[in-house]
This record gives structure tokens, C-alpha cells and sequence, in this order.
């Protein structure tokens, strides 16, 4: 009798488990945006808690006040000229820093001495803190052109290093292909070199950039570079503008998110190219 | 000598040793342009050795080779070597020079069974084994070298498909110096007119 039950149990629960399965859910974009709300949120009130304990606002000033400040600044013509001023000397250091970089790599891996005479001025940049370069440079440069050199020297050891790395594991076997066949320089780069640095040189561009933005805001703060998002935090500083001081760096934050994803994109487009069927003539 | 060396690939006492591995030892031999020829010999006993130095790609510790300089060498490598950003197709394109290249590239791998459009469109990633070798031999076809050097060029093809490419490799290599080396003689080499056992020199 019991053995005869079984089956029938077993299979009624099953379907109840397949029902159970099927009862609708939220969507997973949903489910991620109000668990990263759910989080914030929880930030926040961690913000106001510690806001309440200190109770001096230009010590440390609440979610409420900064949030204030923030929207007081944005329509204001200086929040606008210093974001894209600062943002716009950054870019330039990055962009001119990968591609410094890309072909001091390209040189160096083809010719050793250049990869020798490089190897202590990548450890030097990358053991020295940013302070120490931008108190040196404002000594040497205007002050709105250390930013731009702090950025490139941010990212160029990293995509420098990066794209050796990639170079160097380009597959030998594949080398002899190209040397049998009588590959041109421009088929070379874009089967064996390309390819086999894309993966490296596009972390190196990833992280670089946000050194380069922070590194290049930094630079702005300690030469009090005209027009710029720095200069805003350095004057909020010295008038103990404490929530101002907030605000300009919650848009530090965003700026950043926003050059993340930017980047991202663009890296990933990138790939995508390169990895199009190479046929043409 | 020299002049069979203007009418033959001439390997003149060629050494090779890995570290204390002696992997040739004092080997000389010609092929005259024009001929085909099969290198027989165990697993390890320095064929591909043999064929890379040929090829330019590992030197001799000493020795010479001649009659290769100003020579277009197709090489079929042991492995495949096939470019993995690259389709079949674009595999095969890459070393034609020149005419319509995408026409030429398809017509050999048609003749060896990947002419279909998927085939022709297929990474190396998504080709079987046997496929890739074909895509390989294409290749070296395809480049229409005036030597051909051969490294165990049907090595996992099934019997039909060995056949088929037995067959082509005949066609495109008409007329031209073919040197083929493997453990194991195929039907690739049934009609070549000179055949060569090599041994291990240690051995
Ligand atoms: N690049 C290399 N470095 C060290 N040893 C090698 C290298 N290439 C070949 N050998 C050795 O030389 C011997 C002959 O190899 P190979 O020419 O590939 O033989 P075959 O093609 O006849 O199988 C083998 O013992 C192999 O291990
Ligand atoms: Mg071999």
C-alpha cells in the first residue's frame, strides 16, 4: 500500500516544486537596482548617524546639507567650467600618456636598449607619490599643465608595462607563420600584435583613468589651478566650506563613475573591432 | 657543386644538438628542384628539425643549406598555426599576394570539403581537428610556394579526407619541390621519387 502511495506523493510534490518555481519574480535589473538603493540607503543613514554624534557641521557636515550644497553649485557657470576644465586636462594627460606609452612599448620590445633605458624611469614613477611629482612640476610648469603631466604620468608605466606584457606573449609558433609567409608590418600588427595585447592594454586603460582623474585633481588642489574642481576643493578647504568641500568631491565621484563607464564602453567597442574578420585586401 | 646547387636545395653536413642532445649529425643531401621527396623516420629522430632548418627557422650549429634563398617556401607546420582571429576564409587569405584573394582562399578549401559558408566563416576555434588540418593545408597551398615543405601533413585526417587531401597537395604541388617528412608514410607519398630514412644519430 505505502509503496504504492510513493510515487504519487512524490509526484504531486514535484509539480507543486515546479509551481513554487514559477510564481512570478521580480526582473534581475530590478532586483539589483533596489538592492543598490537598499545599500545606499543603509550609507546614508550611517552618514546621518555619525553627522548626529559629531554635531559640528563644518567638521562634518549632513547627507542633508551636502546634498544642499550640491544643487546650489551645479547651475552655477563655475561648476560647469571647472568639471569640464578639469575633466578635459585629465583626458588630455591619459590620452597622450597611452599613446606615449603604446609606442614607447612597441620600441622597447623591438629594441632592448630602449626597454633598458626605459625599466628605471617606469619603477622611479611608479614607487613616487603623486605629491611629490606635483609639488616638483609646479616649480617647472604653469599651473594648469601639472594636472595634465600628473594624468600622463599616471597611466604611462601602467600602459607602458601592460603592453610589453602583451607583446611578449605573443605565440612564437604564430611569429614563424608571419616570417614563412612573408607577412607585412601592418598584417603583423594587426594578427599577431594587436591581438595579443588588446586583452592587457585594455585593463591598463581601464585602471589607469582613474588614477589619472584623481591623481590630476589632486595636482589641481596643490597648484591651485584656475578654473577647476580642485581649486573649488582647495577654497572650500581654506573658508572651512565644509559641505562644499562634500559636494565638489560627490561630483569627483560621479565624474569618475561616468569616465568609468565611458571607458568601458569605448574599451569594449575597441575589442570589438579588433576582433572583426580581418580578410580585406 | 655549385652547379647542382643552381638546380637543388643542397644540405651540405648539417649538426644540430639540443644542450647534449645531438639531434643531427654531419646529414648532407639534395633535392633537385622539382622533385619530391619523403623523409621517413621515428618519432623524435629530427624531422622537424630537419625541415625548420630548411625552412630558415632554426639555424645548424654547423653546416650549410643551399639553394634556398631567393625561394617562396610554403611550410605545413606539424601543428596547424592557424590565426584565431581569423575564419578559415581569412586563414587562407592572409598568404595569397595577390588576384581575388577571397575567391582564391575559398576554391582551395573547397576543394579540401570546407567550401561550405559556414565552414568558410568558422574560427579555428570552432573547427574540428581534421578541419583545422585541412584549413592548414590550404594555407600552405594556397601560398604557392616554389618548395614545399611538408610536417606530417596528413596527421589526423581521416581515411576519405586523407585521400582528398592527398589528391590536392598533388595538384598544387605539380612541377615543384616537395619535401615531406613523417613517422608514417601516407598515400600523399605513394608516386614521390625518392625516398630518405633518417635515424637518430645517438641511437
Ligand atoms: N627547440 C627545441 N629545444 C630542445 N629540444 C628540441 C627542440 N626541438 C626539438 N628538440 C628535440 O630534438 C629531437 C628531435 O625533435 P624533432 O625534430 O621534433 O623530431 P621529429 O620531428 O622527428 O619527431 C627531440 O628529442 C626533441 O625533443
Ligand atoms: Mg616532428
Amino acid at each position: 500500500m505505502r509503496l504504492t502511495d510513493k510515487p504519487n506523493g512524490a509526484g504531486s510534490q514535484a509539480q507543486t516544486l515546479t509551481k513554487n518555481g514559477k510564481t512570478p519574480r521580480l526582473p534581475k535589473p530590478v532586483i539589483a537596482v533596489i538592492s543598490a538603493a537598499a545599500t545606499f540607503a543603509v550609507w546614508i543613514i550611517i552618514w546621518q548617524i555619525a553627522y548626529a554624534n559629531i554635531g559640528v557641521s563644518f567638521i562634518f557636515p549632513s547627507p542633508y546639507q551636502v546634498l544642499v550644497e550640491l544643487f546650489r553649485l551645479i547651475p552655477e557657470k563655475k561648476f560647469i567650467i571647472s568639471v569640464t576644465g578639469s575633466m578635459l586636462r585629465v583626458i588630455c594627460g591619459y590620452l597622450t600618456g597611452i599613446a606615449v606609452a603604446l609606442a614607447a612599448a612597441f620600441a622597447s620590445h623591438f629594441f632592448l636598449p630602449l626597454k633598458i633605458f626605459f625599466s628605471p624611469f617606469v619603477k622611479v614613477v611608479r614607487a613616487t607619490p603623486a605629491a611629490s611629482f606635483i609639488l616638483i612640476c609646479v616649480l617647472w610648469m604653469p599651473s594648469n599643465a601639472v594636472p595634465v603631466f600628473i594624468a600622463f604620468l599616471m597611466v604611462f608605466p601602467i600602459v607602458y608595462e601592460n603592453t610589453l606584457t602583451g607583446l611578449s606573449e605573443t605565440s612564437v609558433n604564430l611569429r614563424e607563420v608571419a616570417a614563412v609567409y612573408r607577412f607585412s608590418r601592418i598584417k603583423k600588427l594587426t594578427l599577431l600584435y594587436i591581438p595579443s595585447i588588446a586583452p592587457y592594454f585594455a585593463s591598463a586603460c581601464t585602471t589607469s583613468l582613474g588614477l589619472a582623474w584623481k591623481a590630476g585633481i589632486s595636482a589641481e588642489v596643490l597648484c591651485v589651478t584656475r578654473d577647476s574642481v580642485g581649486y573649488y576643493i582647495y577654497i572650500s578647504k581654506q573658508y572651512f566650506e565644509t559641505a562644499q568641500l562634500f559636494a565638489w568631491t560627490v561630483a569627483i565621484i560621479v565624474v569618475s563613475v561616468l569616465l568609468e563607464f565611458a571607458i568601458k564602453k569605448s574599451v569594449a567597442a575597441l575589442q570589438r573591432a579588433v576582433r572583426r574578420k580581418y580578410v580585406g585586401n | 657543386m655549385s652547379e647542382i646547387e643552381n638546380k637543388a636545395i643542397v644540405l651540405n653536413g648539417l649538426t644540430k644538438s639540443y644542450g647534449e642532445k645531438r639531434v643531427l649529425d654531419n646529414f648532407s643531401a639534395s633535392f633537385p628542384y622539382g622533385s619530391k621527396t619523403v623523409i621517413k623516420g621515428v618519432s623524435g629522430c629530427g624531422k622537424t628539425t630537419l625541415l625548420r632548418i630548411i625552412a630558415g627557422l632554426t639555424l645548424p650549429d654547423s653546416g650549410t643549406v643551399t639553394g634556398t634563398a631567393d625561394k617562396k617556401i610554403s611550410v605545413l607546420f606539424q601543428e596547424d598555426r592557424l590565426f584565431p582571429t581569423l575564419t578559415a576564409l581569412g586563414n587562407v587569405a592572409a598568404v595569397i599576394q595577390d588576384g581575388n584573394r577571397k575567391k582564391i582562399a575559398a576554391d582551395i578549401l573547397g576543394m579540401l570539403g570546407l567550401g561550405d559558408k559556414k565552414d568558410l566563416d568558422s574560427y579555428p576555434s570552432q573547427l574540428s581537428g581534421g578541419m583545422k588540418r585541412r584549413c592548414a593545408i590550404a594555407r600552405a597551398l594556397a601560398y604557392d610556394g616554389d618548395i614545399v615543405l611538408l610536417d606530417e601533413a596528413l596527421k589526423g585526417l581521416d581515411r576519405d579526407n586523407a585521400e582528398k587531401c592527398a589528391q590536392v597537395i598533388r595538384t598544387f604541388t605539380e612541377n615543384k619541390t616537395v619535401i615531406s617528412v613523417t613517422h608514417l608514410a601516407t598515400s600523399l607519398e605513394d608516386d614521390f621519387e625518392n625516398t630518405l630514412i633518417m635515424t637518430s644519430p645517438e641511437i
